[in-house]
């Protein structure tokens, strides 16, 4: 068996959670309200604990593991003593028994600890507001989708993300023309002078985030950014404590191939920023290359809200610190049409009222 | 419940317009035709009077002498009919010999020389010369424009080239009168509900676009290091230029001025 950690009120030992209203651990039952420097110290003490079970609890893993493949892992809850399954990535999560919540120490040790951790600054209330907001104001969006709508579940994830930061050298050589028109009595003349332009640099990024987890879409993960790294604190196990975590199981060294591709991007953007006053610009030769690249792992606070609608699955991400929300939604084909109908109708008519109208002046 | 009744009834507005429109031009149409029908019965076989001398602001002025009373009369009831509808002259000239002018200076100058209004058009016929001229002038200029009038002819000319004198001259009464006032071809019905389509579907478009908020990011434009986009080297190098030209559209009324100095639009042709 792993090894787990619950936080337990020193006062009634009850199971306390981070609370994000007041940013702070609070014991949902004798409401005693704890500051996360305190349970840092309380963390140290926990992690040395840790570390004399983890010979005994690697090989017990490890044996288990060969039989199951790895893929799931049981724990036992401190509190009732149901065993608790759970993937091989879930790092916190909850007893399915006695609803208190648990921290697989495990998961987050060593190479896996992450660097930094942007606390939930958003409840689950804030998430299903932010579904019903989201819902509103979509003129396609299918009626009985927002009036039947009810949420199969609400999760708040700490995802795993790769952190990259990276100074880019570039240069960059674009083909750009100038068009200058002018007539006489004859002739309307243009002519279009061509520029080689080039232009070299340097542009500096920071903390360049990539989903570090498999389950997550990348396109999904991307949707909400961005963060505000100013609130991240470094990383503490009691942050997570009444959400659910993943450890990350994308390398770094497979995450960067993304990070590059939006360096790349945004590099070439910046330059071509710098190039103005001409009619047309294209790229002809672009060479970015990146160094210092640092990538630092970080758990990032995310609202995953699912539910189904004709048996589809919809999927929903709420950024847990900005409250950033997207999804993508299913559309009223018969509306469509309808309305494409009813616009044709009004647009054509009125075009052809103001080909009577404009004769009239 | 109470949208679809609002949008039920901007259909009917909509759908109640095009009607509006649509019949008061085929009724415009009608209208023509059955002054053509009415103009023609009243041709008949009489006796050839030459009208001479013209009286000034005459409408028909039929000296080379190819029409009958009746139907000098009838074209005269004619252009005054349309002359007021227009708030311009019509007037026709008929002339067995140009004397040795070119008709355009013949039709700009006898419009300029016989107290017609600042704005009208005048068609002038040369029989020997078998020449015939359209004349604008002041505000007919621009609302009669060069391929209106080549419009005009179009259905007329056979009928000149045939002898039908009368009745060319009763169509290109009333084709002029057709495109001076205002106009839209029926072309332009479904014209404007394809144009329309386009524009629906752009709108529905952006509609639709509402409903997809998941996709992957271009660039990673937020984690820029504030002021750290530092360009150390920076060339703008000319390497050629062409140059093209283009013909300029021709301006829709072409003008001259007369010996009188007032400017005239016009076209001409022989039959």
């Amino acid at each position: 068996m792993a090894q787990l950690q619950e936080y337990k009120c020193p006062c009634c030992g009850g199971a306390i959670a981070f609370d994000t209203s007041i940013q702070k651990m609070k014991c949902p039952y004798c409401d005693t309200e704890f500051e996360m420097e305190a349970l840092k110290n309380y963390d140290e003490d926990l992690k040395s604990e840790g570390t004399d079970k983890m010979q005994w609890d690697t090989n017990a893993g490890q044996e288990w593991t060969e039989n199951e493949e790895g893929t799931i892992r049981s724990y036992v809850c401190k509190s009732c003593g149901g065993e608790i399954i759970g993937d091989a990535n879930t790092a916190a999560t909850e007893c399915p028994y006695c609803g208190n919540p648990v921290v697989m120490m495990d998961q987050l040790k060593g190479n896996l600890k992450p660097d930094y951790v942007i606390p939930f600054k958003l409840d689950k209330n804030a998430a299903k507001e932010g579904l019903k907001k989201h819902l509103l104001k979509k003129f396609l969006l299918p009626k009985i989708f927002k009036d039947t709508n009810h949420l199969d579940e609400v999760k708040g994830i700490y995802v795993p993300f790769w952190l990259f930061d990276a100074d880019a050298d570039a240069d960059i050589r674009y083909r750009a023309t100038k068009v200058h028109t002018w007539s006489d009595s004859n002739y309307i003349y243009t002519q279009t002078s061509f520029f080689s332009v080039f232009r070299a640099g340097d542009i500096s990024f920071e903390r360049v985030p990539v989903d570090g987890s498999s389950k997550m879409p990348d396109d999904l993960m991307e949707s909400i950014e961005p963060y505000n790294f100013d609130d991240a604190v470094d990383f503490q196990t009691a942050y997570l404590a009444g959400y659910l975590a993943d450890k990350y199981d994308v390398d770094a060294d497979q995450s960067i191939q993304r990070a590059n591709e939006r360096v790349k991007n945004s590099t070439e953007d910046a330059f071509r920023s710098t190039v103005n006053g001409y009619a047309t610009v294209n790229t002809e030769s672009s060479s970015v290359r990146l160094s210092n690249g640092k990538a630092k792992y970080a758990l990032y606070p995310v609202w995953i809200l699912n539910t189904t609608y004709n048996n589809e699955k919809y999927t929903f991400a709420m950024n847990g610190q900005t409250g950033k929300f997207v999804g993508n939604l299913p559309m009223d084909r018969k509306k469509f049409w309808l309305t494409q109908l009813l616009l044709t109708a009004g647009i054509g008519a009125l075009i052809y009222a103001v080909l009577w109208l404009i004769q009239l002046f | 419940m109470k949208k679809r009744i609002v949008s039920l009834i901007f259909v009917l507005l909509l759908v109640f317009s095009f009607a509006v429109f649509a019949v008061s031009a085929m009724d415009y149409e009608e209208a023509q035709s059955s002054d053509t029908d009415k103009d023609a019965q009243m041709f008949d076989t009489a006796e050839d009077t030459s009208v001479n001398n013209a009286q000034p602001g005459q409408l028909v002025v039929d000296g080379a002498n190819i029409l009958t009373n009746d139907q000098v009369f009838s074209l005269t009831e004619l252009c005054e009919k349309l002359g007021e509808k227009n708030k311009c002259d019509f007037v026709f000239v008929t002339v067995n010999s140009l004397n040795g002018k070119s008709e355009t200076a013949y039709a700009d100058d006898y419009y300029d020389y016989n107290g017609y209004s600042k704005d009208g058009v005048l068609f002038l016929i040369a029989m020997e010369d078998r020449k015939w001229h359209i004349t604008t002038t002041g505000k007919c200029i621009n609302k009669l424009n060069d391929s209106e009038q080549a419009a005009v002819m179009e259905e007329a000319q056979p009928m000149l080239s045939s002898g039908d004198y009368y009745n060319a001259f009763v169509k290109i009464a009333q084709k002029m009168s057709y495109y001076m006032l205002p106009h839209v071809s029926l072309i332009w019905i479904p014209l404007s509900l394809v144009i329309g389509f386009v524009i629906a579907l752009l709108i529905m478009f952006a509609f639709k676009a509402q409903l997809k908020t998941v996709a992957l990011q271009r660039g990673a434009a937020s984690y820029v290091k504030q002021n750290s986009l530092n360009v150390t080297a920076r060339r703008d190098n000319f390497l050629y230029s062409t140059i093209s030209r283009v013909a300029k559209p021709k301006e829709s009324s072409s003008t001259h001025t007369g010996s009188s100095g007032t400017s005239h639009g016009g076209s001409s042709g022989s039959f």
